[in-house]
Formats: structure tokens, sequence, C-alpha cells
């Protein structure tokens, strides 16, 4: 349903987006995961024809977007990072113009509109003015403004961005509800567990390029089996890479002064010896964290710093 | 054309629900008018009598004839004339009594008459600013006048001066022979020099106030006078501000949003100008009905029409080029006030353009204020028609779509293509 192709976007002499591909099928969601500034709203932003791209190809539905953008945003829908709503209009009068500017009138309109407005919990503040709503009520509007027309795919920009746990868990439970119904959905965010919770395949994207993509099992197995320990301290990054090879179950997935992590083989009680040995070698550690492999490990080991740096 | 209305609809809808900032700027030129109104132009927007010292330092007949045309037709609604001494007129201008002092020198009457160079002295009040030129422009007219009088009648007031002179009375015969003659010579000339001496309450008035002659003072005609300039300078603020919706969209993300839908980016674009567009001409219809109640002379609708929509177009296009050049709303913002305010300065919205020197007069016609200002004074305060209009209507819609289309150029290149200039 969405097909990228070699995408590139730069600004000036900054590669935004150097070259990226990736496919979401129908009724599938896939996750672009990276940190501020990886590439991601340029991504989306070129796939829904905002920016032009310097080169590679988008398609959506079969339609290729250079060639036919009107027909591609027919089957898109987008829900950008920022709250994209008037403030002075009602949450319907908001929904409804989105969806006549996508050609619905008349009763289509109206069901239409209502039926978005229902999905995100709004119904009973349709008329209400948007400026009144919380910051919750805002993003599920902003959701419903960019699926009120029945989109094929849907581009969602980090759209739980800055609102309470419960509000985040509504639109995730939204999105779960237009997934099922075949929609292709393409979401953006820098939040792990969200990313673990929805995608069905999730591509690691830093520096304008997807470093790997696949299920979240798979993107694990990239760091192996066994217990990730993360290590913070006064020692240099040679210092802890002499300290972690005197043990062959200890593997190094990064390290740089003050910080390594590392990937220990075997059940948790083998990590813990490999941390004891590593801390015989007087290693100045201040702070130890052990975790099973995650997102974040996996992120760690393809970009070398954490996501949230 | 769907979308385009669709977002014309949509801005409008948001105007109408925030219209604080509309109707700030409509409020401005009514609120300042009347005020310039009310200052200048005394109770009920009627201009006050300008107070006038007379010295008489003459006497002689065509002395007494000047002191008398002050108290013909109209003129004392105009103007309130003291006779004084010398020392007295020169006290009451050290008071701000009077505006003006007018010295009528000993022989004028005699000098005049005698075809001999002679003069009129006026002395302003430095304390005041407009109306001592309005009683030194009256006293140059009465003057010129005077003169081409005492040319024209120079056989009838040789006698009559004689009579005088004798001391005796005038026979029948005298007077009714001095009054036939009299009588030709004014009927002969009288369309062509009694006009202008009597038109200072319309400086500018042309056709509408013959119509409106004998109703007395139309009220607000001061205020009448100001408005359209002053409407001129508020309309194009009021554009800036309705551009400066382009920015903040763009801002909110609303504007993107737009462009990601199913419709031409060129829609959006020409929808946004023409709210900016309909919002000015309904603003323009609202001071419109004020006109109607200020004025008491006929307009011209047709020209009245075209020229607001012509000046409409043009504060689009004006504000949405300026909005097009700079990323910032507040940059935009800040660098449109102040070319407003310069232009009104230069094209004679706060301050008249006769009143301007020449080399600003000369620039004048390169601003928007020039066009619109001149074209709604001729059309409010001359009864100009269309024909008297037409320039200015040209000049404001071609300069309107020109720069409309400018804006949609570098609007459609920003935000849609994607180019990020």
């Amino acid at each position: 349903m969405i097909q990228v192709e070699n995408l590139r976007k730069s600004y000036g002499s900054t590669q935004a987006v150097g070259g990226i591909s990736f496919a979401v099928a129908p009724g599938e969601i896939y996750g672009l995961l990276g940190p501020n500034g990886a590439g991601k709203t340029t991504t989306i932003s070129c796939i829904s024809g905002l920016l032009r791209p310097d080169g590679g190809r988008v398609l959506i539905d079969g339609i290729d977007l250079a060639a036919d953008p009107i027909g591609v945003k027919r089957s898109l829908g987008v829900v950008p990072q920022e709250t994209a709503i008037y403030d002075t209009l009602s949450a319907a009068e908001n929904v409804a113009f989105f969806a006549s500017l996508h050609g619905m009138s008349g009763s289509d309109l109206r069901r239409s509109v209502a039926q978005a407005l229902e999905r995100v919990g709004l119904a009973a503040d349709s008329k209400e003015a948007s400026r009144k709503f919380s910051g919750g009520k805002k993003r599920r509007l902003n959701l419903a403004m960019g699926l009120v027309h029945r989109p094929k795919a849907l581009l969602l920009d980090e759209p739980t961005v800055g609102i309470d746990p419960q509000a985040r868990i509504h639109i995730l439970d939204v999105i779960h509800d237009i997934q099922k119904e075949g929609t292709a959905i393409l979401y953006t965010t820098h939040y792990l567990e969200e990313a673990e919770r929805l995608c069905d395949r999730i591509g690691i994207m830093d520096h304008g390029r997807v470093l790997e993509e696949g299920t979240v099992d798979e993107l694990r197995r990239l760091v192996g089996e066994g217990t990730i320990v993360a290590l913070r301290g006064e020692f240099t990054a040679e210092q802890f890479t002499a300290a972690a090879g005197k043990d062959p179950r200890v593997r190094v997935l990064t390290v740089e002064d003050r910080m390594g992590v590392v990937a220990v083989d075997g059940e948790k009680r083998a990590a813990a010896e490999a941390l004891s040995a590593l801390l015989r070698a007087e290693l100045d550690v201040s702070e130890v964290a052990l975790q099973e492999p995650s997102l974040q490990s996996v992120f760690i080991k393809l970009t070398g710093r954490e996501l949230r740096d | 054309m769907r979308p385009f209305l669709l977002v014309l609809a949509k801005d409008l809808l948001r105007k109408l629900r925030s219209p604080l900032a509309s109707i700030a700027f409509l409020l401005f030129p009514i609120i300042f008018s009347l005020l310039i109104g009310v200052t200048f132009g005394g109770r009920g927007g009627k201009m006050a009598p300008i107070q006038v010292a007379l010295v008489d330092e003459d006497g002689g007949l065509v002395a007494r004839l000047l002191r008398s045309s002050f108290t013909q037709d109209r003129m004392p609604q105009q103007f309130d004339l003291r006779l004084v001494e010398a020392a007295e007129a020169e006290r009451l201008v050290e008071k701000n009594k009077v505006s003006a002092i007018v010295r009528i020198p000993p022989g004028f009457s005699d000098s005049l008459l005698d075809a001999r160079p002679t003069r009129l002295e006026v002395v302003k009040n430095p304390a005041q600013s407009i109306y001592p030129q309005i009683v030194e422009q009256v006293v140059k007219v009465l003057g010129r006048l005077g003169g081409s009088a005492v040319r024209i009648l120079e056989e009838p007031l040789r006698e009559i001066r004689g009579s005088v002179d004798s001391g005796s009375l005038p026979s029948d015969a005298f007077v009714s022979r001095t009054s036939l003659l009299i009588s030709h010579r004014m009927t002969a000339v009288g369309r062509y020099a009694f006009p202008p001496a009597v038109r200072i309450e319309k400086p500018a008035s042309g056709e509408a106030g013959e119509a409106g002659e004998g109703d007395g003072v139309a009220p607000f005609r001061v205020a009448l006078y100001i408005l359209p300039g002053m409407a001129i300078f508020s309309l194009l603020m009021l554009a800036l501000s309705s551009m400066a919706d382009f920015q903040r969209e763009a801002q909110a993300g609303t504007l993107a949003r737009q462009f990601a839908s199913p419709v031409g980016g060129g829609s959006v674009v020409l929808g946004k100008l023409a709210a900016t567009w309909v919002l000015s001409l309904a603003s323009i219809a609202i001071l419109s009905v004020l006109v109607m109640i200020w004025s008491d002379g006929p307009i011209g609708f047709a020209a009245f029409i075209l020229l607001s929509i012509a000046f409409a177009l043009a504060a689009t296009g004006f504000a949405a080029v300026l909005y097009s050049l700079f990323r910032s709303e507040r940059a935009a913002g800040a660098f449109g006030s102040i070319l407003v305010i310069v232009m009104s300065m230069v094209g004679g919205s706060f301050v008249p353009l006769e009143m301007l020197p020449d080399f600003i007069r000369s620039i004048a016609p390169a601003t928007l204020i020039y066009w619109g200002a001149e074209g709604y004074r001729n059309l409010l305060l001359e009864g100009a028609g269309l024909r008297v209009v037409g320039p200015n209507i040209l000049v404001l819609a071609a300069v309107g779509m020109i720069l409309s289309a400018i804006a949609v150029l570098r609007f459609q290149r920003r935000y849609v293509r994607g180019r990020g200039d």
C-alpha cells in the first residue's frame, strides 16, 4: 500500500533523508523509530506531498506521487506532529472542513464527521470550540481530522507527543481499530514502548537512514539472546573495552568515555558474573543497569547512543 | 472552484468568530475622523466660526464693502469678525482669541479705485495651524475678487464715489442709472466671478456642494473629509492583520494539512487571499453606511463600488506580497506597519496632499494610499463619477492583480512545492 523507494531529501548541504526504502502493507503498522532530527518528519512530509523529494519514488495504492499527487492524496490521511486544528472552530467544524477538502459532502459528510468524532471519543464535544480542549482532546481531534475520509493509508507523525498516559492509550486503541479495517499505517515515534506495543514492523532511523528494519523480535535478535548491561562511571572507552575483553561471554555493544553497554550471553546469573569481572578490573563504575534485549538496546547497538540522547 | 470556496468560507467563519482585530481596524477611522471633526468642526461636526480681528485703517468705500462681504451669504457661519483697533487685535492674538488679523491699510480704497497697487495684510496666529491658513486663503480670494470687481465696476463706482464725496443725496435718476449699470455688468461676469469666494465650507467641493447648497452646513463635513484617508490607512492595516493568517496557519500546521489534501495548492492560497479581500470589502461596505449618513451630496455608486473592489484587491495584494516575502509573522507585521504609515504620510492619508511639500506630492502617486484616498475624496466630496476616478480604479486593480499574482507564486513556491525559499 505504502511503498517508498530510495527516498532522498536534503536542505542545502544537510541531508535529511538519505535514500531510504520501506513498504507498508494493508492492515500493517510500520513504525519509524528514531530520535528527533532522524528524518522521520521529513520522510512523512515527502510521502504526503508537502516536500518535493530530491530523488526516489513514493507509491500509495500503486499510484506514483510524482505522477499523480492529487490521486495519491485522495488515498492518504495525514496526522501531523503538531495539533493542527483551528482553535476558533468547533470539533465538528474542524473535521468537516478537512472531510470536505477530500470531496465529501451532504449526508455522507455529516455521517463521517460524526463517526470520526465518535471513534476518538469526542462525540459529546463536537460543538465545543476546540480552543477549550485539553491537550489530550486536541490530539484526539487531530487524529479524527486525519481519518475522517477513511484513507487507505494513514501517516501518523508522533501523534501522542505531550499527552497524558490515559489519552495516549485511547489514541493507540483507535489506531489499532483502524489497522483492523485494513488501513496501512506509517507511524513515527521516539517512544520505544509505544513502537514495541503498536507496530508490526519497525524501521530504526537515524541521520536520515533506516539502519535496520524488522519485527520487534527480529530486531531484538540483532543484539543476541541474553542480558544487556549498561554501565556508567569514570572510565575511558579504552579501559572499558580492555576490561570487557577479559570475559569471552561479554560482547561490547557500544562504548564511549564514561559509558559502556555490553551484551552477556546466558542467564542473568552469567550476566552478574560478567559484571563482577568487569568491576574486578577496577573500573570506577557508578551506575549499573541490567535489562532484557529491547529496542533500546537495539537502538544503542545500531546508533551508539540512547534514543532519548 | 469548490476547494477555493471551502477555504474562503472557513477563513471567513474563523474571522467572524474572532472579530476583535477587524472591529478595531474598522472603528479606528470612524473614531479618529469624528475626533478630528469635533476638534476642528465644533458641535455636530460643523465648522465653528473662525475668529478674525479686522483692523480697518482705511474706512473707505471698498474697505466697507470688504467688511460687509464677511456678513453676506453664509460667511457669518464661517467667520466671526471683530472690528478692533490694531493694539486690541494684537492682544487678541496673544490671548489666542482670534485666528488671524486682517488689516486694511490707510488709502486702500483710494488706491484700488485709482487702479494703483495696494494690499491687504493678514497676520496669522502662530498658535494655530489650520484656521489662520483658511483666513489667508479667503482674504486672497476676496482681494482678487475685489480687484476684479473694481475693474468691472470702474465707471459706476467712480460715480458713486463722486456722489459720496460731494456729500449731497443722489438723485433718483442717478440711483436708477447706476443700479442698472451695475446690474448689467454683474450679470455679464457673475457666473465667472462669484462662486470661488463663498465656498470655503467645502474646500474641495464642486458639484456635490452645489446640490447641497441651501440645506445649511452638512453635518460631519470635516469628519467626512478626514474619513477616506484614515479608512484607507486602516484598511491596509486590516489587510496586513488578516494576511498574517498565512504565517499563523503555517506555524500551527493547518496550512500543511490543507496542502496534504487532494486539492490544488493554488486553491488554498487563492482562498486565503480571497478571505482578506472579502473582509476588506465588507469593512468598506460598513464604512460606506457611515458615508451615506454623513454625506449630503450625491455619490456615484457604480464608481464607488468599483473603486472599493479595486482598493480591496490592491490592499490584499499588498499585504499578501509582504507576507510572502517574510517568513516571520512578526517581521512582516513590523515592516508592513512601517510601510503603511510612511505611505499614509506620503500619500495624503494623514495630511491633505495640498499641505505637503512639492517633492512629497510628486512621489505620492507611487503609493496605493494616494490612489485610494484621492479616489474616495473625489467621489465623496467632489461628487465625481466614474470618468474622474476611472484611472484610480484601473491603477488599483492592476496593482492589486499583479501583487496578488506575485504573492500566489511565492506562497506556492514556499508552501506547496516545498522548496523552502
